[in-house]
């Protein structure tokens, strides 16, 4: 629009004022159109977004991005990252930085779909204040929240993958792998399907309290970690009432030293022949195993047979000899070999080559006698073929030293069995369905892995514990995100570089321009 | 668009013919390989496709974005209109818009100039052995000219509104920083999350658009046109001030 006055005509103060007011009536007008124009180029509809790099690093994995699209409500993703200590402070601050990076990325693709809050540990009271209302101990983590669910992501755990160096030729931890992606898809996957999953834990039976957070052998750590695992767990007086309610999707007997009532052991065989899931960590208490009525003889009917005694193996001294006869020797530690690769509680721990220990535990045995019919028994954990099985003398006493003549062989035992089976009584009508349907048992050899003693080393062995009995354990295969780094080792190439940036181009500049002067004088 | 190639060129011919063109060019660049060198070596770890990232979008990318736009326009309409040049090219063929952007592509242009340093680093390690990332960068060039143009329509802006080219840059810069800056109020006012003034700040930001963006390697249609749109927002006042001067 052009504003021309007449030829020759004078133009009024009044005019003036009006062509002002048309002005700047026009520039509000093209600033409303300024503004309606870069909110519809936002709309998901009308924008195209194209990333350019070679590693395609601005994209999020298609299975994690199929994910956040579906996302009804915002994704809550709180960090809270500080320095670590040394040796791990270079790989805590590239953790941080790549898992940062991600995030943007994430935010970048999806912006109304993530709700993104960076805590800034320096204002360490509202800090504090924040991470007591999500249940943290600890810095260093990520927590993704939806709906009320949230699951807590540790950094050195959770996204990367660390290989711890070698102090002696002064070799530093670095990362292995950047899991940030697959982490977040999980937890997003976790936060996202279905409702918390609700555990109930069987009391009146001598069980561990589960909300004991002061003694070792408690269980109030567990309950902690499970919660901010997206569980909820509650528990179950049996005796007084003998069934388990529909929303519950695991029953865990953990240590019980008493016998059950009959109702209350065919609530549970009800429970899990109806596709219900069931955790059973046998008694520490050997006499408790031979009774009729103990919760061992109702997993007998599902294929495992808990065996008297306890597993052990030898220690090493502080001169590096191996020993036995001290009560050290009844914790078991299982990594490598000993953790079945295949089965989703044991195969992140085989990957990142984790030890899971597990304190006075009863080995186990195959019972296929009394097993459902296609029921899938899998020995999950084994002990070292230099461990033995220790029984105890007629007071009920360890000596923790091998007596082949009483006890056998030293030889592998099993720690852990996991068994999958179809239910003979499917919950669904439907045929379809009901196929698809499965019953879980997992079956350890004590409960002290899971007490609050052994909980921090054995947290990811647990957690995959309950999550593969909740059915949860769909693990996205995401690979880990590349960092395309172009690096420049030769150090000519930074001097060439340096010398064309610092001097060859500012100086051929420099030099056209005199050229130029010089000619347009001459 | 009658005369805006002319207009064009002679704004192109006037700027690379003066020794203030030059100079600055000579000074950014050197700044602008100084610190490509030190992204490359002090902070990126020798990383030379997030160096090229950097310089393209790092804090130097703002400083010069700040200074230099203001520095380039502040002549084009104020000396012009001191000089009498401007009723020549007022009365001539050439429409008021076709003058402004015109100068706007000059600017644009000597600016694209600068950030096409970034390809001759690149192009020099890929000589020397190291692939850059080139598609990424390419991008990246395209987006800091696109910056630089809204960044030189309020310098024009700011050209346009006084007739003394120290006021207009110094009026520019003011400008200029405010638009930077225009975020940082969320956290001086400690805006709560959700609040509809941060949402608004965050959608106006114009650092946050281009480094989600252009600065990291992709080609997004939403900044693109946040970029192209508010450039027209502000070739649209210059023109209308440029006319303001046909009535006084």
């Amino acid at each position: 629009m052009e504003l021309k006055p007449a030829e020759g005509a004078r133009v009024s103060r009044g005019t003036k004022f009006s062509i002002g007011a048309q002005v700047a009536a026009l520039i509000l007008l093209a600033f409303a159109a300024a503004v309606l124009v870069t909110w519809l180029a936002a709309r998901p509809g009308l924008r195209a977004r194209f990333d350019l790099t070679t590693a395609k690093l601005n994209t999020l994995d298609p299975a994690l991005a199929d994910l956040v699209s579906k996302a009804d409500e915002r994704i809550g993703v709180d960090f809270f990252f500080q320095p670590e200590a040394p040796p791990l402070d270079a790989v805590a601050g590239e953790a941080q930085r790549r898992m940062r990076e991600l995030l943007f990325v994430a935010r970048s693709q999806f912006p109304s779909k993530f709700r993104f809050l960076d805590h800034d540990l320096t204002d360490l009271a509202a800090v504090q204040t924040r991470m007591k209302e999500l249940g943290l101990s600890e810095a260093n983590v990520v927590v993704v929240e939806l709906d009320g669910k949230r699951v807590v992501l540790r950094l050195l755990k959770d996204i990367v993958r660390i290989h711890p160096g070698n102090p002696a030729v002064r070799q530093d931890p670095s990362i292995e792998a950047f899991l940030g992606e697959s982490a977040l898809a999980n937890a997003i996957l976790r936060v996202s399907v279905g409702q918390s999953p609700k555990v109930w834990f069987t009391t009146g039976h001598g069980e561990r309290d589960l909300y004991d957070i002061e003694t070792s052998t408690g269980l109030g750590r567990l309950h902690t970690a499970l919660t901010a695992d997206g569980f909820v767990s509650e528990r179950w007086d049996s005796r007084a009432l003998p069934r388990v309610a529909d929303d519950v999707r695991i029953v865990a007997v953990l240590d019980a030293r008493q016998p059950f009532q009959g109702a209350e052991l065919e609530a549970l065989e009800s429970f899990v022949n109806s596709g219900g899931r069931l955790l059973v960590a046998a008694s520490s208490d050997d006499r408790s195993l031979r009774a009729t009525d103990s919760i061992e003889s109702l997993v007998e009917r599902f294929g495992v047979k808990v065996e008297p005694g306890i597993v052990a193996q030898p220690i090493a001294n502080a001169f590096g000899e191996l020993i036995t006869g001290r009560r050290e020797c009844a914790t078991i530690v299982a990594g490598g070999q000993r953790l079945d690769p295949r089965h989703p509680v044991t195969e992140s721990l085989w990957r990142g080559d984790k030890r899971v220990g597990f304190p006075n535990t009863h080995p186990l045995a195959r019972n296929d006698s009394d097993a459902p019919a296609n029921a899938a028994i899998v020995d999950i954990v084994r002990s070292p073929s230099s461990s033995w099985r220790d029984l105890p003398n007629s007071k009920g006493e360890y000596d923790y030293r091998p007596d082949p003549a009483r006890e056998g062989e030293l030889g592998s035992s099993v720690l852990a069995f996991a068994v999958n089976f179809r239910p003979p009584q499917p919950r669904s009508s439907d045929a379809e369905a009901a196929e698809r349907e499965r019953s879980r048992v997992l079956v350890l050899g004590g409960a002290d892995a899971f007490a609050n003693g052994a909980l921090d080393p054995n947290r990811d062995f647990v957690l995959n514990s309950f999550n593969w009995l909740a059915e949860r354990e769909e693990r996205l295969r995401i690979a880990a995100r590349v960092d395309d780094r172009r690096l420049v080792q030769d150090d000519s190439v930074v001097v060439a570089l340096n010398r064309a940036a610092l001097f060859g181009l500012p100086l051929a500049c420099a030099l056209l321009g005199a050229l130029l002067a010089w000619r347009r004088r001459k | 668009m009658q005369g805006l190639w002319t207009i064009y060129r002679r704004e192109l011919a006037g700027l690379f013919l003066s020794p203030l063109a030059w100079i600055l060019l000579t000074i950014a660049l050197f700044a602008h390989g100084y610190f490509f060198i030190f992204y490359l070596v002090g902070v990126t770890g020798r990383d030379l496709r997030a160096a090229m990232q950097l310089a393209l979008a790092g804090d130097i990318f703002w400083w010069f974005m700040l200074l230099l736009p203001p520095l380039l326009t502040m002549r084009m309409v104020s000396e012009e209109a001191r000089s009498g040049v401007l009723e020549f090219l007022l009365t001539s063929p050439a429409g008021d818009l076709a003058v402004i952007l015109g100068k706007l592509g000059a600017a644009t242009t000597f600016m694209g100039i600068l950030w096409s340093s970034v390809l001759v680093y690149g192009g020099c390690a890929h000589l020397l052995g190291v692939q850059p990332d080139w598609i990424p960068a390419l991008s990246g060039v395209l987006g800091a000219t696109l910056v630089s143009g809204l960044f030189s329509s309020i310098g024009l802006v700011a050209s346009a509104l006084s007739s003394t080219p120290i006021l207009a840059a110094f009026a520019a810069v003011v400008l200029n920083f405010i638009v930077i800056a225009l975020p940082s109020l969320d956290a001086l006012l400690r805006l709560p999350p959700g609040h509809w003034g941060k949402v608004a700040l965050g959608h106006a930001s114009v650092v946050s658009q281009y480094q989600s963006s252009f600065g990291i390697g992709v080609l997004d249609s939403k900044h693109f046109l946040f970029f192209l749109v508010w450039t027209a927002f502000f070739v649209f006042i210059a023109t209308r001030l440029l006319e303001k001067r046909r009535w006084s």
